[in-house]
């Protein structure tokens, strides 16, 4: 409500008083003439002060309009009274020169306003009426040229005396220039803001309490957040558990204190996962040094921290490797000072990092060793050469032990030394042991030469390794490895030590031996140191190692000569009583058969030649001549006899049968055969069945029949070259009442293995085909059976059966 | 050869052989002794008659090869070896050792007769060399010990001057001892001499020409 001119108050005082004048006179009608007349005179002062009181309140609200119209006329601004159909009533001059039209009275706001801006501005205004309020806007005004520029707009409605709205007042104020910068502004706002939101860091704002309000968009999507979730303590929430209170808390101080923030911690991304940030908070002052505001960026370094952590956690693993070793390692420069020490180098010696630099390790090494260490060590480092040199090393008690130190260069590109690298191994009690295995060696070495009897040992190759003392005296020479090799030296050792007629033999069973890994065992004639040849008995044994592989070979010499000459006289003596019947080969039994027919057939023929001396003299001593016939007479009975007693033999009576075990048999008939075995390098192997129940046979005759078996064996092998000859015996139990015996070659097997049963059937040139009959007919005559089979791979097995003892069997 | 003045010795185990040989040399009036056994012969005194010993191989204490091996020949009769089984190799070391012949039982009368006879001869001729030498030993030891020095030097043909001065006698004492040898040894010359030193193996130690020894 617009408070009233001071003029137009007085005039209507003056009315008022005269209305009230005019009263006080009618109600004075009633009163005295006089004082009607005072009446009067006073409503008649009333009356002009009316008037003039209408008078003064017309000129003032005259004066008012005027005054009012001038007023609209000087505002610097533009000035516009909108009728209620939306026409401009009036205008003030710079309006009207902003237009440029002279009458405005029939000019529609719409023909002057922007289109654009029009609606909006209508709507707001009728909606500003509606309210009873004032209206403030902007809008763009047609200048008189035609371009638009922008106006703001204050505008109030006008009403008349009866309250009826009648019209717009408003000024406009030009704000183009304003609305151009602010233009600008907001483009250069949003031109910041999309590079904000679009760079690949992470940028914040907070103000000065640490709110954050502003997140660039990078931010927002990579956590999934918006800014009202971040804000506050809200960031806290994807700040990793393991750094969140640390984080909060340097945030805090931060904010206190104001001071940056530079950090390093792991945040939650959208999909969970945690990643490493930089994040770095900045603070700007006012001019008072008050914190106005934080701005924060935050980079990724997650690859970076892994990377960093990596190459931590591999220095972490190297320092515990170097720390872990059980050696002490060092480094060194290429002057040969100390580079490094490791911990555990120091642990030992006790020294300090500064007591060992440069050269202050050498305090820790053994007097006695120390020119010997530090000479070598410089020759390496002279040469650039890796070496090793034992020596002994202080430990920090003060007490010595024995070190391996090794040293190695490590060279740049050039092949300049950059540096050394190093350990010291301890070797004390390796040291302690190999003199200890040293004492033990010696001890044994003496053992083994002191003993009475002859050791050797070879390679797993044959080469001669080691002979003993014992032995070097017996030979009366000394294992000379000097040798040249032609062949090997164990042919020429065994060449200048054996018997020649027992070399080949000894040769291919040490040779087979060496092959296979089987012990070694033979007897022969070994030269002694002066020229006289002995008999020996040599056995070896391979050493092999974990994994079976042979490491040498070890072996004794018995010197059996004495027994091997008592043993053949026993032998010689027995052969000559036995072989007919043992030991014979067919050959030699019939040499003996021949020998007892001659030997009366011999004296026959004498004694008939004496016979005929006798009757032919003169005179004929007839007297002579009967006796010889007598003896020719006795000599063919005894001829004849012996005929029928090698029939007897090959008919084989039961007389001399005793109980008798297999086993035994076949050891002995392995003994008696010995040295043909050897001589033709058969191994042997038995399979023999430890509880063999006994049968009840002629011992001799079971020998005899073993004895062929074996010699067919060994015929049938002669011819055996491409491998090791073999014979192996086995026995067991065959069925509930009989034994089974077999020998097995594996020789060339044989063609008919039924006929060479029968009597005069060989296949040998010397023999006369009555061996394995005469064996077929000794076990028919036991109750046994003999017979032959071809064996796989190779060779022949003769195998006989006898029935067990009855008492045994029962 | 008369049936007295020669020997037969039989060696074999075989009785009945032995029998048989001793009957058919006593029909061929020769003398025979029989043994089974070397020991046996061995222990026999033997007549100082040429002889033969005929001579079994397998016998029951040394085989009759080794025997023959073992033995000096001039100790027994040369040998006829008999036996059961020969064979060629002991045969041929038999002759080689020097026997006689080697008969395989059973033989022929022939061959033993005539077998048995070249044995006793060559016994004789054996027999008439050792009693030749036998003779010069016994001259040989009758000389005394200077003239056994002297004996060397004179067959080494050595002058009577080198011979003295090598043993530092005079060269007329020398010739005393010469001749003294000469007579002693009944050396009808220097030749002689030479002869019978070579069969008593003097040995010749000296060479005139060198003066010295020079073997």
């Amino acid at each position: 409500m617009k408070a009233m001119s001071p003029l137009r108050t007085y005039g209507l005082a003056i009315a008022i008083s005269g209305v009230g004048l005019l009263v006080f006179w009618l109600v004075g009608e009633q009163e005295e003439i006089t004082v009607r007349h005072t009446y009067m005179r006073l409503a008649f002062l009333a009356a002009i002060a009316i008037v003039t009181g209408f008078l003064i309140q017309k000129a003032a609200l005259d004066r008012a309009v005027c005054d009012a119209r001038e007023s609209v006329e000087r505002i610097p601004g533009l000035a516009w009274i909108v009728d209620t159909e939306g026409r401009l009533a009036k205008v003030n001059t710079s309006l009207r020169d902003y237009l440029g039209t002279g009458d405005t009275g029939n000019l529609h706001c719409r023909q002057v306003i922007h289109p654009e801006d029009f609606d909006r501005t209508a709507g707001l205004m009728s909606q500003c009426l509606e309210n009873g309020q004032e209206f403030h806007g902007a809008y763009r005004l047609r200048r008189h040229d035609g371009t638009y520029r922008w106006f703001r707009v204050a505008a109030c409605p006008r009403h008349d005396r009866n309250g009826k709205f009648n019209g717009w007042y408003g000024i406009l104020l030009d704000i183009d220039d304003q609305k151009v910068q602010e233009e600008a502004l907001r483009a250069s706002e949003h031109s910041v803001r999309s590079i904000l939101d679009n760079i690949p860091g992470m940028i914040a704002t907070a103000d000065s309490e640490g709110n954050q309000d502003y997140a660039n968009k990078t931010q927002r999507d990579y956590f999934g957040l918006d800014l009202l979730e971040l804000s506050g303590l809200g960031f806290l929430s994807i700040i990793h558990p393991d750094e969140r209170d640390s984080v909060a808390a340097a945030r805090q101080r931060c904010i206190q204190t104001g001071e940056p923030m530079d950090r390093a911690y792991r945040m939650r991304r959208h999909d969970g996962v945690y990643r490493w940030f930089h994040a770095r908070l900045e603070p700007i002052f006012d001019e008072d040094g008050k914190v106005i505001r934080w701005y924060g960026l935050f980079t990724d370094i997650d690859d970076l921290k892994r990377a960093e952590q990596a190459l931590e956690a591999k220095e972490l693993q190297l320092q515990r490797l170097i720390d872990a070793l059980p050696t002490l390692v060092w480094s060194a420069h290429p002057d040969g000072s100390t580079e490094f020490l490791s911990r555990r180098w120091l642990e030992y010696t006790g020294l300090s990092q500064e007591q060992a630099s440069d050269w202050g390790w050498i305090a820790a090494i053994h007097s006695d060793d120390r020119d010997r260490l530090v000479e070598y060590w410089r020759s390496l480092l002279a040469t650039g050469a890796p070496g090793e040199i034992e020596a002994r090393l202080r430990r920090f008690d003060g007490q010595y032990r024995w070190f391996l130190f090794q040293g190695e260069p490590v060279l740049d590109a050039s092949g300049i030394v950059i540096h050394w690298f190093g350990s010291n191994t301890d070797i004390d009690d390796r040291k302690l042991a190999e003199e200890a295995l040293r004492a033990r060696q010696y001890e044994l070495q003496q053992l083994v030469d002191t003993i009475p009897t002859l050791v050797w040992s070879v390679t797993p190759e044959g080469e001669p390794a080691y002979i003993n003392k014992q032995l070097e005296a017996y030979y009366g020479r000394k294992i000379d490895h000097s040798e040249p090799k032609e062949g090997t030296k164990l042919d020429g050792a065994l060449g200048r030590l054996m018997h020649p007629d027992d070399l080949e033999a000894v040769k291919r069973s040490l040779i087979h031996s060496l092959k296979t890994g089987e012990p070694f065992a033979m007897r022969y004639r070994n030269r002694r140191g002066d020229g006289i040849y002995r008999w020996v008995d040599n056995r070896a044994q391979p050493l092999r190692d974990d994994d079976g592989r042979i490491v040498k070979w070890y072996g004794v010499i018995i010197d059996i000569d004495d027994e091997m000459r008592a043993h053949d006289i026993v032998r010689a003596t027995q052969d000559k009583l036995s072989r007919a019947s043992q030991l014979a080969s067919l050959a030699e039994l019939s040499a003996s058969i021949a020998h007892e027919v001659n030997q009366p057939l011999a004296a026959v023929i004498t004694n008939s030649h004496a016979c005929q001396r006798w009757l032919s003299a003169d005179p004929p001593n007839l007297q002579r001549a009967r006796i010889t016939a007598e003896r020719m007479v006795r000599d063919s009975m005894a001829a004849a006899e012996v005929v029928s007693r090698i029939r007897a033999l090959f008919k084989q009576t039961a007389s001399s049968r005793t109980s008798i075990n297999l086993n035994e048999v076949i050891s002995e008939v392995r003994q008696l055969m010995f040295d043909e075995i050897i001589s033709q390098g058969i191994f042997v192997e038995t399979d023999l069945d430890a509880a063999l129940p006994p049968v009840l046979a002629d011992r001799v005759q079971m020998q005899q029949v073993l004895v062929n078996l074996v010699r067919n064996g060994i015929d049938a092998m002669k011819s055996t070259i491409d491998v090791s000859k073999s014979l192996k015996f086995g026995s067991r139990r065959h069925g509930e009442n009989a034994i089974l015996v077999d020998v097995r070659d594996n020789g060339d097997g044989i063609a008919e293995p039924e006929r060479i049963f029968d009597p005069f059937f060989t296949t040998k040139a010397g023999g006369m085909g009555m061996g394995l009959a005469i064996c077929r007919s000794i076990l028919e005559s036991h109750d046994g059976r003999l017979w032959a089979e071809n064996i796989e791979p190779r060779g022949t097995m003769f195998s006989f059966t006898l029935p067990i003892q009855s008492g045994d069997a029962a | 050869m008369t049936q007295d003045d020669c020997i037969v010795f039989i060696v074999d185990d075989d009785q009945r052989i032995c029998e048989a040989l001793s009957e058919l040399l006593a029909a061929r009036s020769l003398a025979s002794v029989a043994f089974n056994s070397i020991a046996d012969y061995l222990a026999f005194p033997r007549p100082d008659l040429p002889g033969c010993l005929i001579l079994d191989i397998e016998l029951p204490d040394i085989n009759g090869l080794e025997f023959q091996k073992q033995t000096d020949h001039d100790q027994h009769p040369p040998i006829v070896f008999i036996t059961g089984h020969g064979d060629i190799p002991s045969s041929v070391r038999a002759i080689q050792r020097g026997a006689v012949d080697f008969l395989t039982k059973p033989f022929s009368e022939t061959e033993l007769i005539k077998s048995i006879h070249t044995a006793i001869d060559r016994d004789c001729d054996a027999r008439l060399e050792r009693a030749e030498l036998m003779t010069l030993k016994r001259r040989l030891s009758s000389l005394t010990s200077r003239e056994r020095q002297v004996l060397p030097l004179v067959v080494s043909g050595l002058l009577n001057k080198q011979a003295a001065a090598e043993l530092g006698i005079s060269e007329v004492t020398l010739q005393i001892h010469r001749s003294k040898i000469m007579h002693k040894m009944q050396a009808a010359s220097l030749a002689d001499l030479v002869r019978i030193a070579e069969r008593l193996q003097v040995p010749v130690t000296h060479s005139r020409r060198a003066g010295t020894s020079s073997k």
